[in-house]
C-alpha cells in the first residue's frame, strides 16, 4: 500500500524553481514521465524508485526496506528551493518504529527521513539537488545495513522537530537521576514529582520549565507555597510556579521503538500510557488526592528506556514531554477528548554548557569593582562563559542615559547596576548554584574582608580614588588586580594587571602607560588630545574625564572584546614569575574604515627604594633602571657623574616612578668630589617627555653618584636640596636625590 | 564503531585490495601504484595512491599499514612497492620519507616461495626488506617486534632455509587471528596456499604459488557463522583451486571452518581463463566449478582487471566473466573494477560488511553547491576556441 495511491495528480501551476527541480529529479532517477501530486495546499511529491544495495542476505535486523523502495520526493509549492525538499517513504508499512534519523510523523503520514543533523534549509542551499538525492540513497543504505546511528553504540532520539510549537526546559541528568534510581514520591507509584514554573514572559518558545526534585518530605510545603505564590497581588510575575510529573514503566523494560503516534487528547494519552505499564489516569486521581495538582496544565513526562545511552544524553532514558489541559473539574471530569499537546525538551543553559561552548576551562573567582558599560560588558562575557564565582561591586544606579552602552535595558532602569547583573546573570543559569553571584551595592572603598574570596579583581571604574583604595589595600597573596579603561575617545583601550606580588604595582602601570607615550604613537596621540581636549559634551549626565567621554556602544564592546580575551588568556598563566602586563586595544577611524590593533608589553618588576630621609615616600624604579645607574657610576669612577630622573610624583600614595634617566645634560661636569649637574637643553628635552606624555610625566628628582661609596648625603647634597625644595614646591613636586653608590640606591625625599 | 569494509582498488589488470576491520586495523593485500595513476589527469585513470592515502591511519604523522600480505611477486601485485613504502630501520624514518608519503608496512607477510626468482625491482625491494626484518628475528635483535620490523612467514620454504623462523610462520589450514601484534575475535584469516608441492614442481612459477587465502568476518565475536567470507587468490589457476579443495575436504576444513564458502570473490589473476583451465573455454574443470558453488546466498565476483569485453584477450576473459556468472545469483552480482561506478570515472568498489554480509557502499562524499576547479581540470589542457 503506497501513499501515492491516495493522491491526486496537482492540477495548479508550478513555479519554474518546482518544474526544474521536477525535471532534475526525473533526470537522476530515469524517469521520463514524472508523476506530481499533491500531498497537500503547500507541497507536491513526485513519486521515485530508489535502488537499495541490500547485504548480500537482505536488510540487517531483517528490517523491511527492499532493493527497490518506493519513495516520494516532496517539493514545496511556493518556497523551493527556499524550503528543502523532503524525502519520504511511500510505503505505509515503511518500518519507521523501528528506524533512526526519522522526523517525527504519525501513522497516517508518510516517515520522513532526517538527512541532517542541523538546519536542512540551510543544508539544501548549499548542495545540488542530485546530491541531496544521493544522501537519500545513503539514507536507505544505512537503514538497510544497520548504519544508520553514525554511532552504532548510542540510540537516535526520536526528532520532534516541526512537531512541537512549546518546549519544555529541565535537566536531563537531573530527571534521569531520579528515575533512573526509582526515586517515586510515593512507594505504589512510578512517579516522581519536580518543582519548576511555568513561564509566563518567554514568548512563544517556551511554555514550562523544571528547576529541582520534590521528594516526599519536602512536598508538601513545596505544594503549599506554589499554592499561596499566586495569591501575592500586585506581583509582576514572570514566571508561575508548579509541579512536573516524570512517570516512568516500573518493571523497567526496554523499548527500542519509535514514536509513530502522537497523543493528542487525553484517551491517546492513556492508551500510550499503558502500552508502558502505567495507568495514567488512576495515578494522577491519586496525585490528585494527595493535593499535588495544583495548576490544570499538567506537565507530564514520560521516561521510555532505550537500549542504549541516548545520543546526547547522559543515559538511556528519553524523556517524552506532554501537556494536558485538564477541565477546571480536575482529572475525574477528564475525558478521553481532553487536550494534550506533546512538547520539545531544552536543556537550561548551565555552567558546563557554558565552559564547553566557549572553550574556557578556567574562570577564576573575580570581583568586578564597576558595573557600568565597561564593567556589565566584561562581567556578562565572564558569566556567559560560565563564571558563577562573580561578585559586582557598585553603588550607582540604572539612569536612562545609561542605555546608550550600558548590557543592562529598560526595564532594569533604577535598580542598582551590580544587582540588576546579578539578577541577570542568575537567570541565565537557572538549574545552577548561583549563590556565589553576588552584588555590592555600595562603592568600592568600603569593600574589605570580601578580596579573601576572589582570585581576581578587575576595576573598570577609571576611579583613581579606587585605584589608590586599592593600593593602598593589603590584598590575598593569590590575587590579581586588573585593570581597564577606554581612553582616547574610544580610540584606545588600555588594559593593565598586576605582576607577582603586586609588582609591578597598578600605579606603576598606569604611568608607565603615559610614559611609552613616549615611544609609541597611539598613546602620545592619546596623550596629547588628552591634554588638549575640551569637554563639550556634558549633556547627558557623563562624566568629564577622559575615560568616560562620547563613545558608541561597539566602539566600547570592540575594547570589552579584547579585554575579556585578555582576561581568560591571563587566568591561564602561571603564577609564579608572572610579570606585570599593560596591553593596548586600537581602533583608528580617522583615515576612513576602522584600522584596529593590539600590543601588549610585559612589564618586569619594579625597583623599590624607600626614602633614607624618613619621609614615607617610596621611589619606584622601572625595571632596568637600576642597572643603568650602576652602569653609569662603574663608567665615570671614580669621578662623580650624575643627571636627573623622569617620572612622576603621587602625593595621596606617597610613591615616585622612575621611568628613565638623563645621564649628564650638557654643561655637566663630575669630578672625583663632586658632580654639577648642566642644564643646556634639559629643558627642551624635558619639555619633550611632558608634551609626549600629555603633561603627565617629567623632571621628577636629581641622581648622582657616590664612587668612594658614602652612603648619605653629603653635606653640598644637602645644601642642593634645600634650594631644590623651593623650586619644587612652586610646581608642586617633592625633592628627589637619589644616590648611587657602589653597591647600593639611596634615595631621599622631601616635600 | 564504523563497519569493516573491503575496498577493491581499480588497478586496470592488477590487484589492490584493503581490508579494514572494526578496531582499524588496515590489511593491504598486493598493491599496484603507477606514476600514471598518481599523475594523470585522465578521469578514466583513478588516483588509487591518493586514495589508499586517505584510507589509511597515520602514526606520528606517517602512513601506515598493520599488515601487507604481497600473493606473489609479479608486477602487477607489487608495482610501486619500492618507491611507496618504507623500507629499513623504522626508527630512521625521517621527514624526507614524510615528504615524499612512504607507508611503513608495521607487518609484512611474506613467502618464501615466491620470492627467489626476481622479475621486478619492486619484488626485489620487498624481499630484500624482508630479508632485513628476518634477519632481525633470526638474531633476535631487542626492536624485531617493533612495527616496521614485523614479520610473518606464509608457507613453506624454497631454497632458502627458515626453519629457525618457524615460530613465525603459517601454512595452508592455518588459521591467522592476530595481526600485527593484536588479537582479533571477529576477524581471521584462513591460509589456502601456497602449497608445499608447488615448490618441487619443475615448472613452478609465481602464479601457481600464490598466497591464497579467505578473510573471515564475524558480526559479534560469539557467533558461530560467519557474516562475510571473502575469498583472495592472487593469481592463483585451477591446479591451485583443485588441490585446495582436495586439501580442504580432507582436513575437513569446509565443513569445520567453512573455509570454502565466500561471500566475495576476487576472481584470480584478473579473471583469467587460467582458473578453469589452460585449455579451451569448452573444457571447464569441476574443481574450479565446485569451489564456485561455494558461493553463500547473494554472493558477488569481483574482476580486478581492465574492461572485460567479448574478445581474445586474457586476462581479464570474457567466457571467464561468463563462468563466474553462471555461479551468481545475477549479472549485477559480478562487478569488473574498471567499469564501476561507471568506465569513463572508475572508482574502487567498497563493500560495507555487515551483520548480513557485504553490502556495496554508495558514494558517501556530497559536493557543494559553489565551488571551483583547481589546476588539474580545465585550466590543464589546452583549449582551442574560434
Amino acid at each position: 500500500m503506497l501513499h501515492s495511491d491516495s493522491l491526486q495528480p496537482h492540477a495548479g501551476e508550478l513555479s519554474a524553481e518546482v518544474l526544474f527541480a521536477i525535471q532534475e529529479i526525473s533526470q537522476y532517477f530515469g524517469i521520463n514521465d514524472p508523476k506530481v501530486l499533491t500531498l497537500d495546499q503547500w507541497n507536491v511529491v513526485i513519486p521515485v524508485t530508489y535502488s537499495v544495495s541490500l547485504p548480500s542476505r537482505g536488510a540487517v535486523d531483517d528490517i523491511s526496506i527492499s532493493n527497490e523502495e518506493p519513495m516520494l520526493i516532496q517539493l514545496s509549492l511556493n518556497s523551493y528551493p527556499h524550503i528543502a525538499p523532503y524525502i519520504l517513504s511511500d510505503r505505509k508499512n515503511f518500518p519507521r518504529a523501528r528506524l533512526s534519523h526519522l522526523y517525527f510523523t504519525t501513522d497516517g503520514e508518510p516517515a520522513r527521513l532526517c538527512l541532517a543533523r542541523n538546519n536542512p534549509h540551510e543544508w539544501f542551499a548549499t548542495i545540488k539537488m542530485s546530491d541531496f538525492l544521493d544522501v537519500g540513497g545513503q539514507w536507505l543504505y544505512k537503514a538497510a545495513t544497520g548504519q544508520l546511528d553514525d554511532d552504532g553504540d548510542e540510540f537516535d532520539p526520536t526528532r520532534l522537530e516541526g512537531n512541537v510549537f512549546k518546549n519544555h526546559i529541565y535537566r536531563y541528568d537531573m530527571i534521569n537521576e531520579v528515575v533512573i534510581n526509582d526515586q517515586r514520591l510515593v512507594p505504589n507509584l512510578p512517579v516522581a514529582l519536580f518543582g519548576g514554573a511555568q513561564l509566563l514572559k518567554a514568548g512563544t518558545l517556551f511554555a514550562f520549565q523544571t528547576n529541582v526534585p520534590v521528594p516526599l518530605f519536602v512536598f508538601e510545603s513545596v505544594r503549599d507555597a506554589i499554592r499561596e505564590l499566586p495569591k501575592s497581588e500586585g506581583k509582576d510575575l514572570s514566571a508561575n510556579p508548579m509541579l512536573t510529573f516524570v512517570f516512568w514503566d516500573p518493571d523497567g523494560s526496554i523499548d527500542n521503538r519509535y514514536l509513530t503516534s502522537r497523543p493528542e487528547n487525553y484517551g491517546q494519552l492513556k492508551t500510550f500510557f499503558s502500552l508502558r505499564g502505567i495507568d495514567l489516569h488512576q495515578a494522577l486521581l491519586k496525585l490528585e488526592e494527595l493535593g499535588a495538582i495544583i495548576r490544570l496544565g499538567l506537565c507530564v513526562i514520560l521516561a521510555i528506556k532505550r537500549p542504549r545511552k541516548v545520543i546526547g544524553y547522559n543515559g538511556n532514558y528519553e524523556f517524552v514531554n506532554f501537556l494536558i489541559s485538564l477541565p477546571s473539574e480536575g482529572v475525574a471530569a477528564a475525558d478521553n477528548d481532553t487536550e494534550v499537546t506533546i512538547q520539545g525538551h531544552i536543556e537550561p543553559f548551565n555552567k558546563d554548557m557554558a565552559n564547553y561552548l566557549s572553550a574556557r576551562d578556567q574562570t577564576p573567582t573575580t570581583l568586578y569593582i564597576g558595573a557600568g558599560s565597561l564593567g556589565s560588558k566584561l562581567i556578562l562575557h565572564d558569566a556567559r562563559s560560565g563564571n558563577l564565582q562573580i561578585g559586582i561591586c557598585d553603588d550607582d544606579k540604572m539612569l536612562p542615559h545609561n542605555l546608550i552602552r550600558h548590557e543592562l535595558f529598560a526595564d532594569q532602569l533604577g535598580q542598582n547596576k551590580a544587582e540588576a547583573l546579578a539578577t541577570v546573570i542568575k537567570q541565565f543559569y537557572p538549574a545552577d548554584s548561583t549563590d556565589k553571584i553576588n552584588a555590592f551595592e555600595f562603592s568600592a572603598i568600603f569593600l574589605d574582608r570580601i578580596f579573601q574570596e576572589y582570585k581576581q579583581i578587575i576595576d573598570t571604574t577609571a576611579s583613581v580614588q579606587v585605584m589608590n583604595f586599592l593600593l593602598a589595600k593589603q590584598l590575598p597573596a593569590n590575587t590579581r588586580y586588573y585593570k581597564a579603561e577606554i581612553a582616547d575617545a574610544g580610540a584606545l583601550g588600555l588594559f593593565y594587571a598586576e605582576g607577582q606580588n603586586r609588582n609591578p604595582r597598578m600605579d606603576d602601570l598606569v604611568n608607565l602607560a603615559c610614559f611609552y607615550a613616549t615611544k609609541n604613537q597611539q598613546l602620545r596621540t592619546w596623550r596629547m588630545n588628552d591634554a588638549h581636549r575640551e569637554v563639550t559634551h556634558l549633556n547627558v549626565g557623563l562624566g568629564c574625564n577622559s575615560t568616560t567621554s562620547v563613545l558608541a556602544d561597539d566602539m566600547l564592546s570592540f575594547h570589552a572584546s579584547v579585554f575579556s580575551r585578555i582576561l581568560a588568556t591571563a587566568a591561564s598563566q602561571p603564577r609564579q614569575d608572572m610579570s606585570g602586563i599593560l596591553a593596548m586595544s586600537s581602533l583608528d577611524e580617522t583615515t576612513g574604515f576602522p584600522n584596529i590593533g593590539t600590543e601588549y608589553i610585559e612589564v618586569q618588576a619594579f625597583d623599590v627604594l624607600t626614602c633614607k630621609a624618613g619621609s614615607e615616600w617610596q621611589v619606584r624604579l622601572m625595571g632596568g633602571i637600576k642597572e643603568l645607574l650602576f652602569e653609569n657610576s662603574g663608567q665615570q669612577a671614580p669621578k662623580e657623574t650624575g643627571g636627573v630622573l623622569i617620572g612622576i610624583a603621587n602625593y595621596k600614595t606617597k610613591t615616585i616612578h622612575v621611568f628613565d634617566i638623563i645621564a649628564e645634560p650638557q654643561g655637566s661636569h663630575g669630578a672625583c668630589g663632586g658632580f654639577v649637574r648642566g642644564a643646556i637643553g634639559l629643558p627642551a628635552e624635558i619639555d619633550e617627555v611632558k608634551q609626549k606624555t600629555g603633561d603627565v610625566i617629567g623632571y621628577i628628582g636629581e641622581w648622582h653618584t657616590h664612587p668612594m661609596n658614602l652612603k648619605r648625603l653629603s653635606t653640598r647634597d644637602e645644601a642642593t636640596i634645600a634650594e631644590l625644595k623651593e623650586l619644587n614646591r612652586a610646581v608642586p613636586i617633592p625633592t628627589c636625590a637619589l644616590i648611587v653608590t657602589l653597591d647600593e640606591l639611596l634615595v631621599y625625599v622631601y616635600e | 564503531m564504523a563497519n569493516p569494509t573491503i575496498k577493491y582498488f581499480p588497478v586496470g589488470n592488477g590487484d589492490m585490495s584493503l581490508i579494514t576491520l572494526e578496531d582499524g586495523t588496515r590489511i593491504l593485500v598486493d598493491c599496484k601504484l603507477t606514476a600514471k595513476s598518481d599523475e594523470s589527469t585522465d578521469p578514466k585513470i583513478y588516483d588509487v595512491k591518493k586514495d589508499l592515502l586517505n584510507s589509511l591511519q597515520k602514526r606520528n604523522g606517517n602512513y601506515y599499514v598493520d599488515v601487507f600480505i604481497l600473493t606473489h611477486g609479479d608486477r602487477d601485485h607489487c608495482h610501486g612497492f619500492k618507491d611507496n613504502f618504507y623500507q629499513g630501520d623504522p626508527a630512521k624514518y625521517e621527514q624526507k620519507h614524510r615528504d615524499q608519503n612512504l607507508i611503513t608496512m608495521d607487518t609484512m607477510w611474506f613467502s618464501p616461495m615466491i620470492a627467489e626468482q626476481y622479475t621486478n625491482d619492486d619484488e626485489d625491494a620487498h624481499q630484500c626488506e624482508a630479508e632485513r626484518r628476518l634477519d632481525l628475528h633470526r638474531k633476535n635483535h631487542a626492536d624485531k617486534d617493533k612495527p616496521g620490523n614485523r614479520i610473518k612467514i606464509i608457507g613453506y620454504d624454497s631454497n632458502k632455509d627458515y626453519k629457525d623462523l618457524n615460530h613465525l610462520r603459517a601454512v595452508p589450514g592455518d588459521l591467522v587471528t592476530r595481526f600485527n601484534d593484536v588479537d582479533q575475535k571477529k576477524f581471521s584469516i584462513f591460509i589456502h596456499a601456497p602449497f608445499k608441492i608447488h615448490l618441487d614442481s619443475p615448472d613452478k612459477d609465481k602464479n601457481s604459488a600464490s598466497i591464497v587465502f579467505q578473510a573471515r568476518f564475524k558480526a559479534y565475536s560469539w557467533d558461530s557463522d560467519f557474516c562475510c567470507l571473502a575469498m583472495f587468490g592472487g593469481d592463483s589457476d585451477y591446479t591451485t583451486w583443485a588441490q585446495i579443495l582436495e586439501r580442504t575436504k580432507r582436513f575437513k576444513n569446509d565443513v569445520n571452518q567453512q573455509a570454502l564458502n565466500w561471500d566475495l570473490f576476487l576472481a584470480p589473476h584478473h579473471c583469467s581463463w587460467s582458473f578453469f583451465n589452460d585449455t579451451s573455454e569448452d573444457d571447464v574443470q569441476s574443481t574450479s566449478l565446485e569451489a564456485l558453488d561455494y558461493a553463500r546466498r547473494g554472493a558477488w565476483v569481483i574482476a580486478s582487471s581492465k574492461k572485460i569485453v567479448n574478445n581474445d584477450d586474457n586476462p581479464p576473459y570474457a567466457d571467464a566473466k561468463k563462468e563466474y556468472i553462471k555461479k551468481l545469483s545475477g549479472t549485477d552480482k559480478f562487478l569488473n573494477t574498471s567499469v564501476e561506478p561507471k568506465e569513463s570515472a572508475p572508482e574502487p568498489i567498497i563493500f560495507d560488511i555487515t551483520a548480513k554480509g557485504p553490502a556495496r557502499a554508495p558514494k558517501k562524499s556530497t559536493g557543494s553547491a559553489s565551488g571551483s576547479a583547481g589546476g588539474a581540470g580545465a585550466a590543464g589542457t589546452v583549449v582551442t576556441q574560434g
